[in-house]
């Protein structure tokens, strides 16, 4: 209850700094917020920086995620402050529910927590006017705040850090006037399952690169429909991990909130094969 | 998975084609044009972030010199007699914030006088390069 209040602060901080007026860049160029926190689709980072922000602006958003696949559930709370649409700073908190597993290794409850700590610099373009498409790096610092069960299936560290490049770009009235956006992000990593399983193997803890893409249409000035796919490693003995990918629909009834509603399917997960389920997600942006 | 991936791809290749007549005669020529642009005067009029710079501007010739640059970019045969995009702007310190706000007030106007959103989309696409030439002048 403690992380909740956290968020309704957040929120609240949200709504004040609307104030500023930060606000001018066009609806849904702010992406969504995807489960590590920075702006994109829900599970591929884009190279666009949370919120409306522009140069001469500060911005920022608060989310809340919810997936549910039947066996799992995931929580994602957390927030994202960004500077003159050139750096963005997000940090945010998973919970999985192990739900299915828990019972099956007599661990009622049992969950796994990460927090997730981010850095994302805007390099050059803009994703909706320049004709080179917007190009991001950015950092995720990841901690996982239970390890024991990642270090008994064979994970060697509790913390890593991801790094990926991201190209964004958006093409004005490119499908039968609808504007299309595309976006493709390169990421090293030592995660294993994003981290909730801890980060690389006794005997295999180098970085692993990994693509990932989204595609979206615009279908008006607040509804987007898109997919993505993400390419994970698969590095832990004991199950299978596969790439993930989801079809999404996002609704941006004005530029301070966002609702987004996706079907995912992360594959096999710790184990429990075709994990795929609902995932919910809420923005609250300024 | 692949199969609707495959249809997304369709779907955007099908529409790339899909144009005959000129956007210009799609959004209904002159006297819509006329009747978006006048929209638009009224709504920046009323931005704060916008009016400002408007301050010592003729607004008669603004509205004339605009309407016939819509007209000729949107492929109605009109000759646009002002002057270019960066010569205009120079000396005016656009922003992004100001840029964006313009656009906005634009897709406002077009939605008052219901512009179907594909036309709309189509307008904003022709005008978005010319942003280079107007912004930090
Ligand atoms: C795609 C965006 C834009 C287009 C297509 C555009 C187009 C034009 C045109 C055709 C003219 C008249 C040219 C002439 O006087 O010879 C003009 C003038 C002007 N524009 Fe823009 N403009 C754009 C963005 C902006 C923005 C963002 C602002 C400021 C917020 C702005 C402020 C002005 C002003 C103040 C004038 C009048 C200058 C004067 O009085 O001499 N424009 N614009």
């Amino acid at each position: 209850m403690k992380r909740a209040s956290g968020f309704v602060l957040l929120l609240a901080f949200a709504v004040t700094a609307n104030l500023f007026g930060a606000d001018s860049r066009l609806l849904a160029t702010g992406g969504l917020t995807q489960v590590e926190g920075t702006a994109g689709g829900g599970i591929v980072p884009w190279a666009v920086l949370s919120g409306y922000a522009t140069e001469d602006q500060v911005g920022g958003t608060g989310f809340l995620t919810y997936v549910n696949t039947g066996d799992y559930s995931l929580w994602a709370a957390g927030g994202t402050f960004t500077l003159h649409n050139r750096v963005e700073f997000s940090a945010a908190e998973q919970r999985l529910h192990l739900g299915t597993l828990a019972e099956a290794l007599k661990l009622p409850g049992a969950e796994l927590r990460q927090q997730v700590f981010g850095v994302k610099f805007r390099i050059l373009g803009d994703a909706v006017y320049t004709r080179e498409p917007q190009i991001a790096v950015g950092l995720q610092y990841k901690r996982n705040l239970d390890f024991a069960i990642p270090k008994l299936v064979g994970a060697k560290d509790k913390d890593g850090v991801d790094v990926y490049v991201a190209a964004t770009k958006v093409f004005l009235a490119a499908a039968g006037g609808h504007h299309v956006l595309l976006n493709g992000t390169l990421r090293a990593t030592k995660a294993n399952q994003m981290g909730l399983l801890g980060f690389g193997t006794a005997n295999d803890s180098g970085y692993k690169l990994v693509p990932e893409a989204s595609a979206a249409i615009l279908l008006n000035n607040s509804v987007a429909m898109g997919g993505e796919y993400r390419v994970k490693p698969d590095r832990l003995a004991f199950s299978r991990e596969d790439n993930w990918s989801d079809f999404f629909i996002a609704y941006f009834p004005n530029k301070n909130v966002g609702f987004v509603m996706a079907v995912a399917q992360l594959g096999t997960i710790a184990t429990l094969p075709h994990q795929s389920g609902l995932f919910l997600s809420f923005q609250g942006s300024f | 998975m692949r199969t609707k991936w495959m249809i997304l791809f369709l779907v955007i290749a099908v529409s790339a084609c899909a144009h005959q007549r000129s956007l210009y005669d799609r959004i209904g020529g002159t006297p819509v044009l006329t009747a978006i642009v006048d929209s638009f005067i009224a709504r920046f009029a009323d931005d704060t972030r916008v009016a400002p710079t408007f301050a010592k501007s003729d607004i008669p010739k603004f509205r004339k010199l605009i309407i016939e640059q819509f007209c000729n970019i949107t492929g109605g045969g009109c000759t646009y007699t002002g002057r270019d995009m960066k010569t205009t702007h120079q000396g005016l310190h656009l922003t992004e914030t100001q840029f964006n706000a313009l656009v906005e007030d634009l897709q406002d106007a077009m939605a008052t006088q219901r512009i179907p959103i594909e036309l709309q989309n189509e307008l904003i696409a022709k005008l978005a390069p010319m942003r280079a030439d107007i912004i930090h002048q």
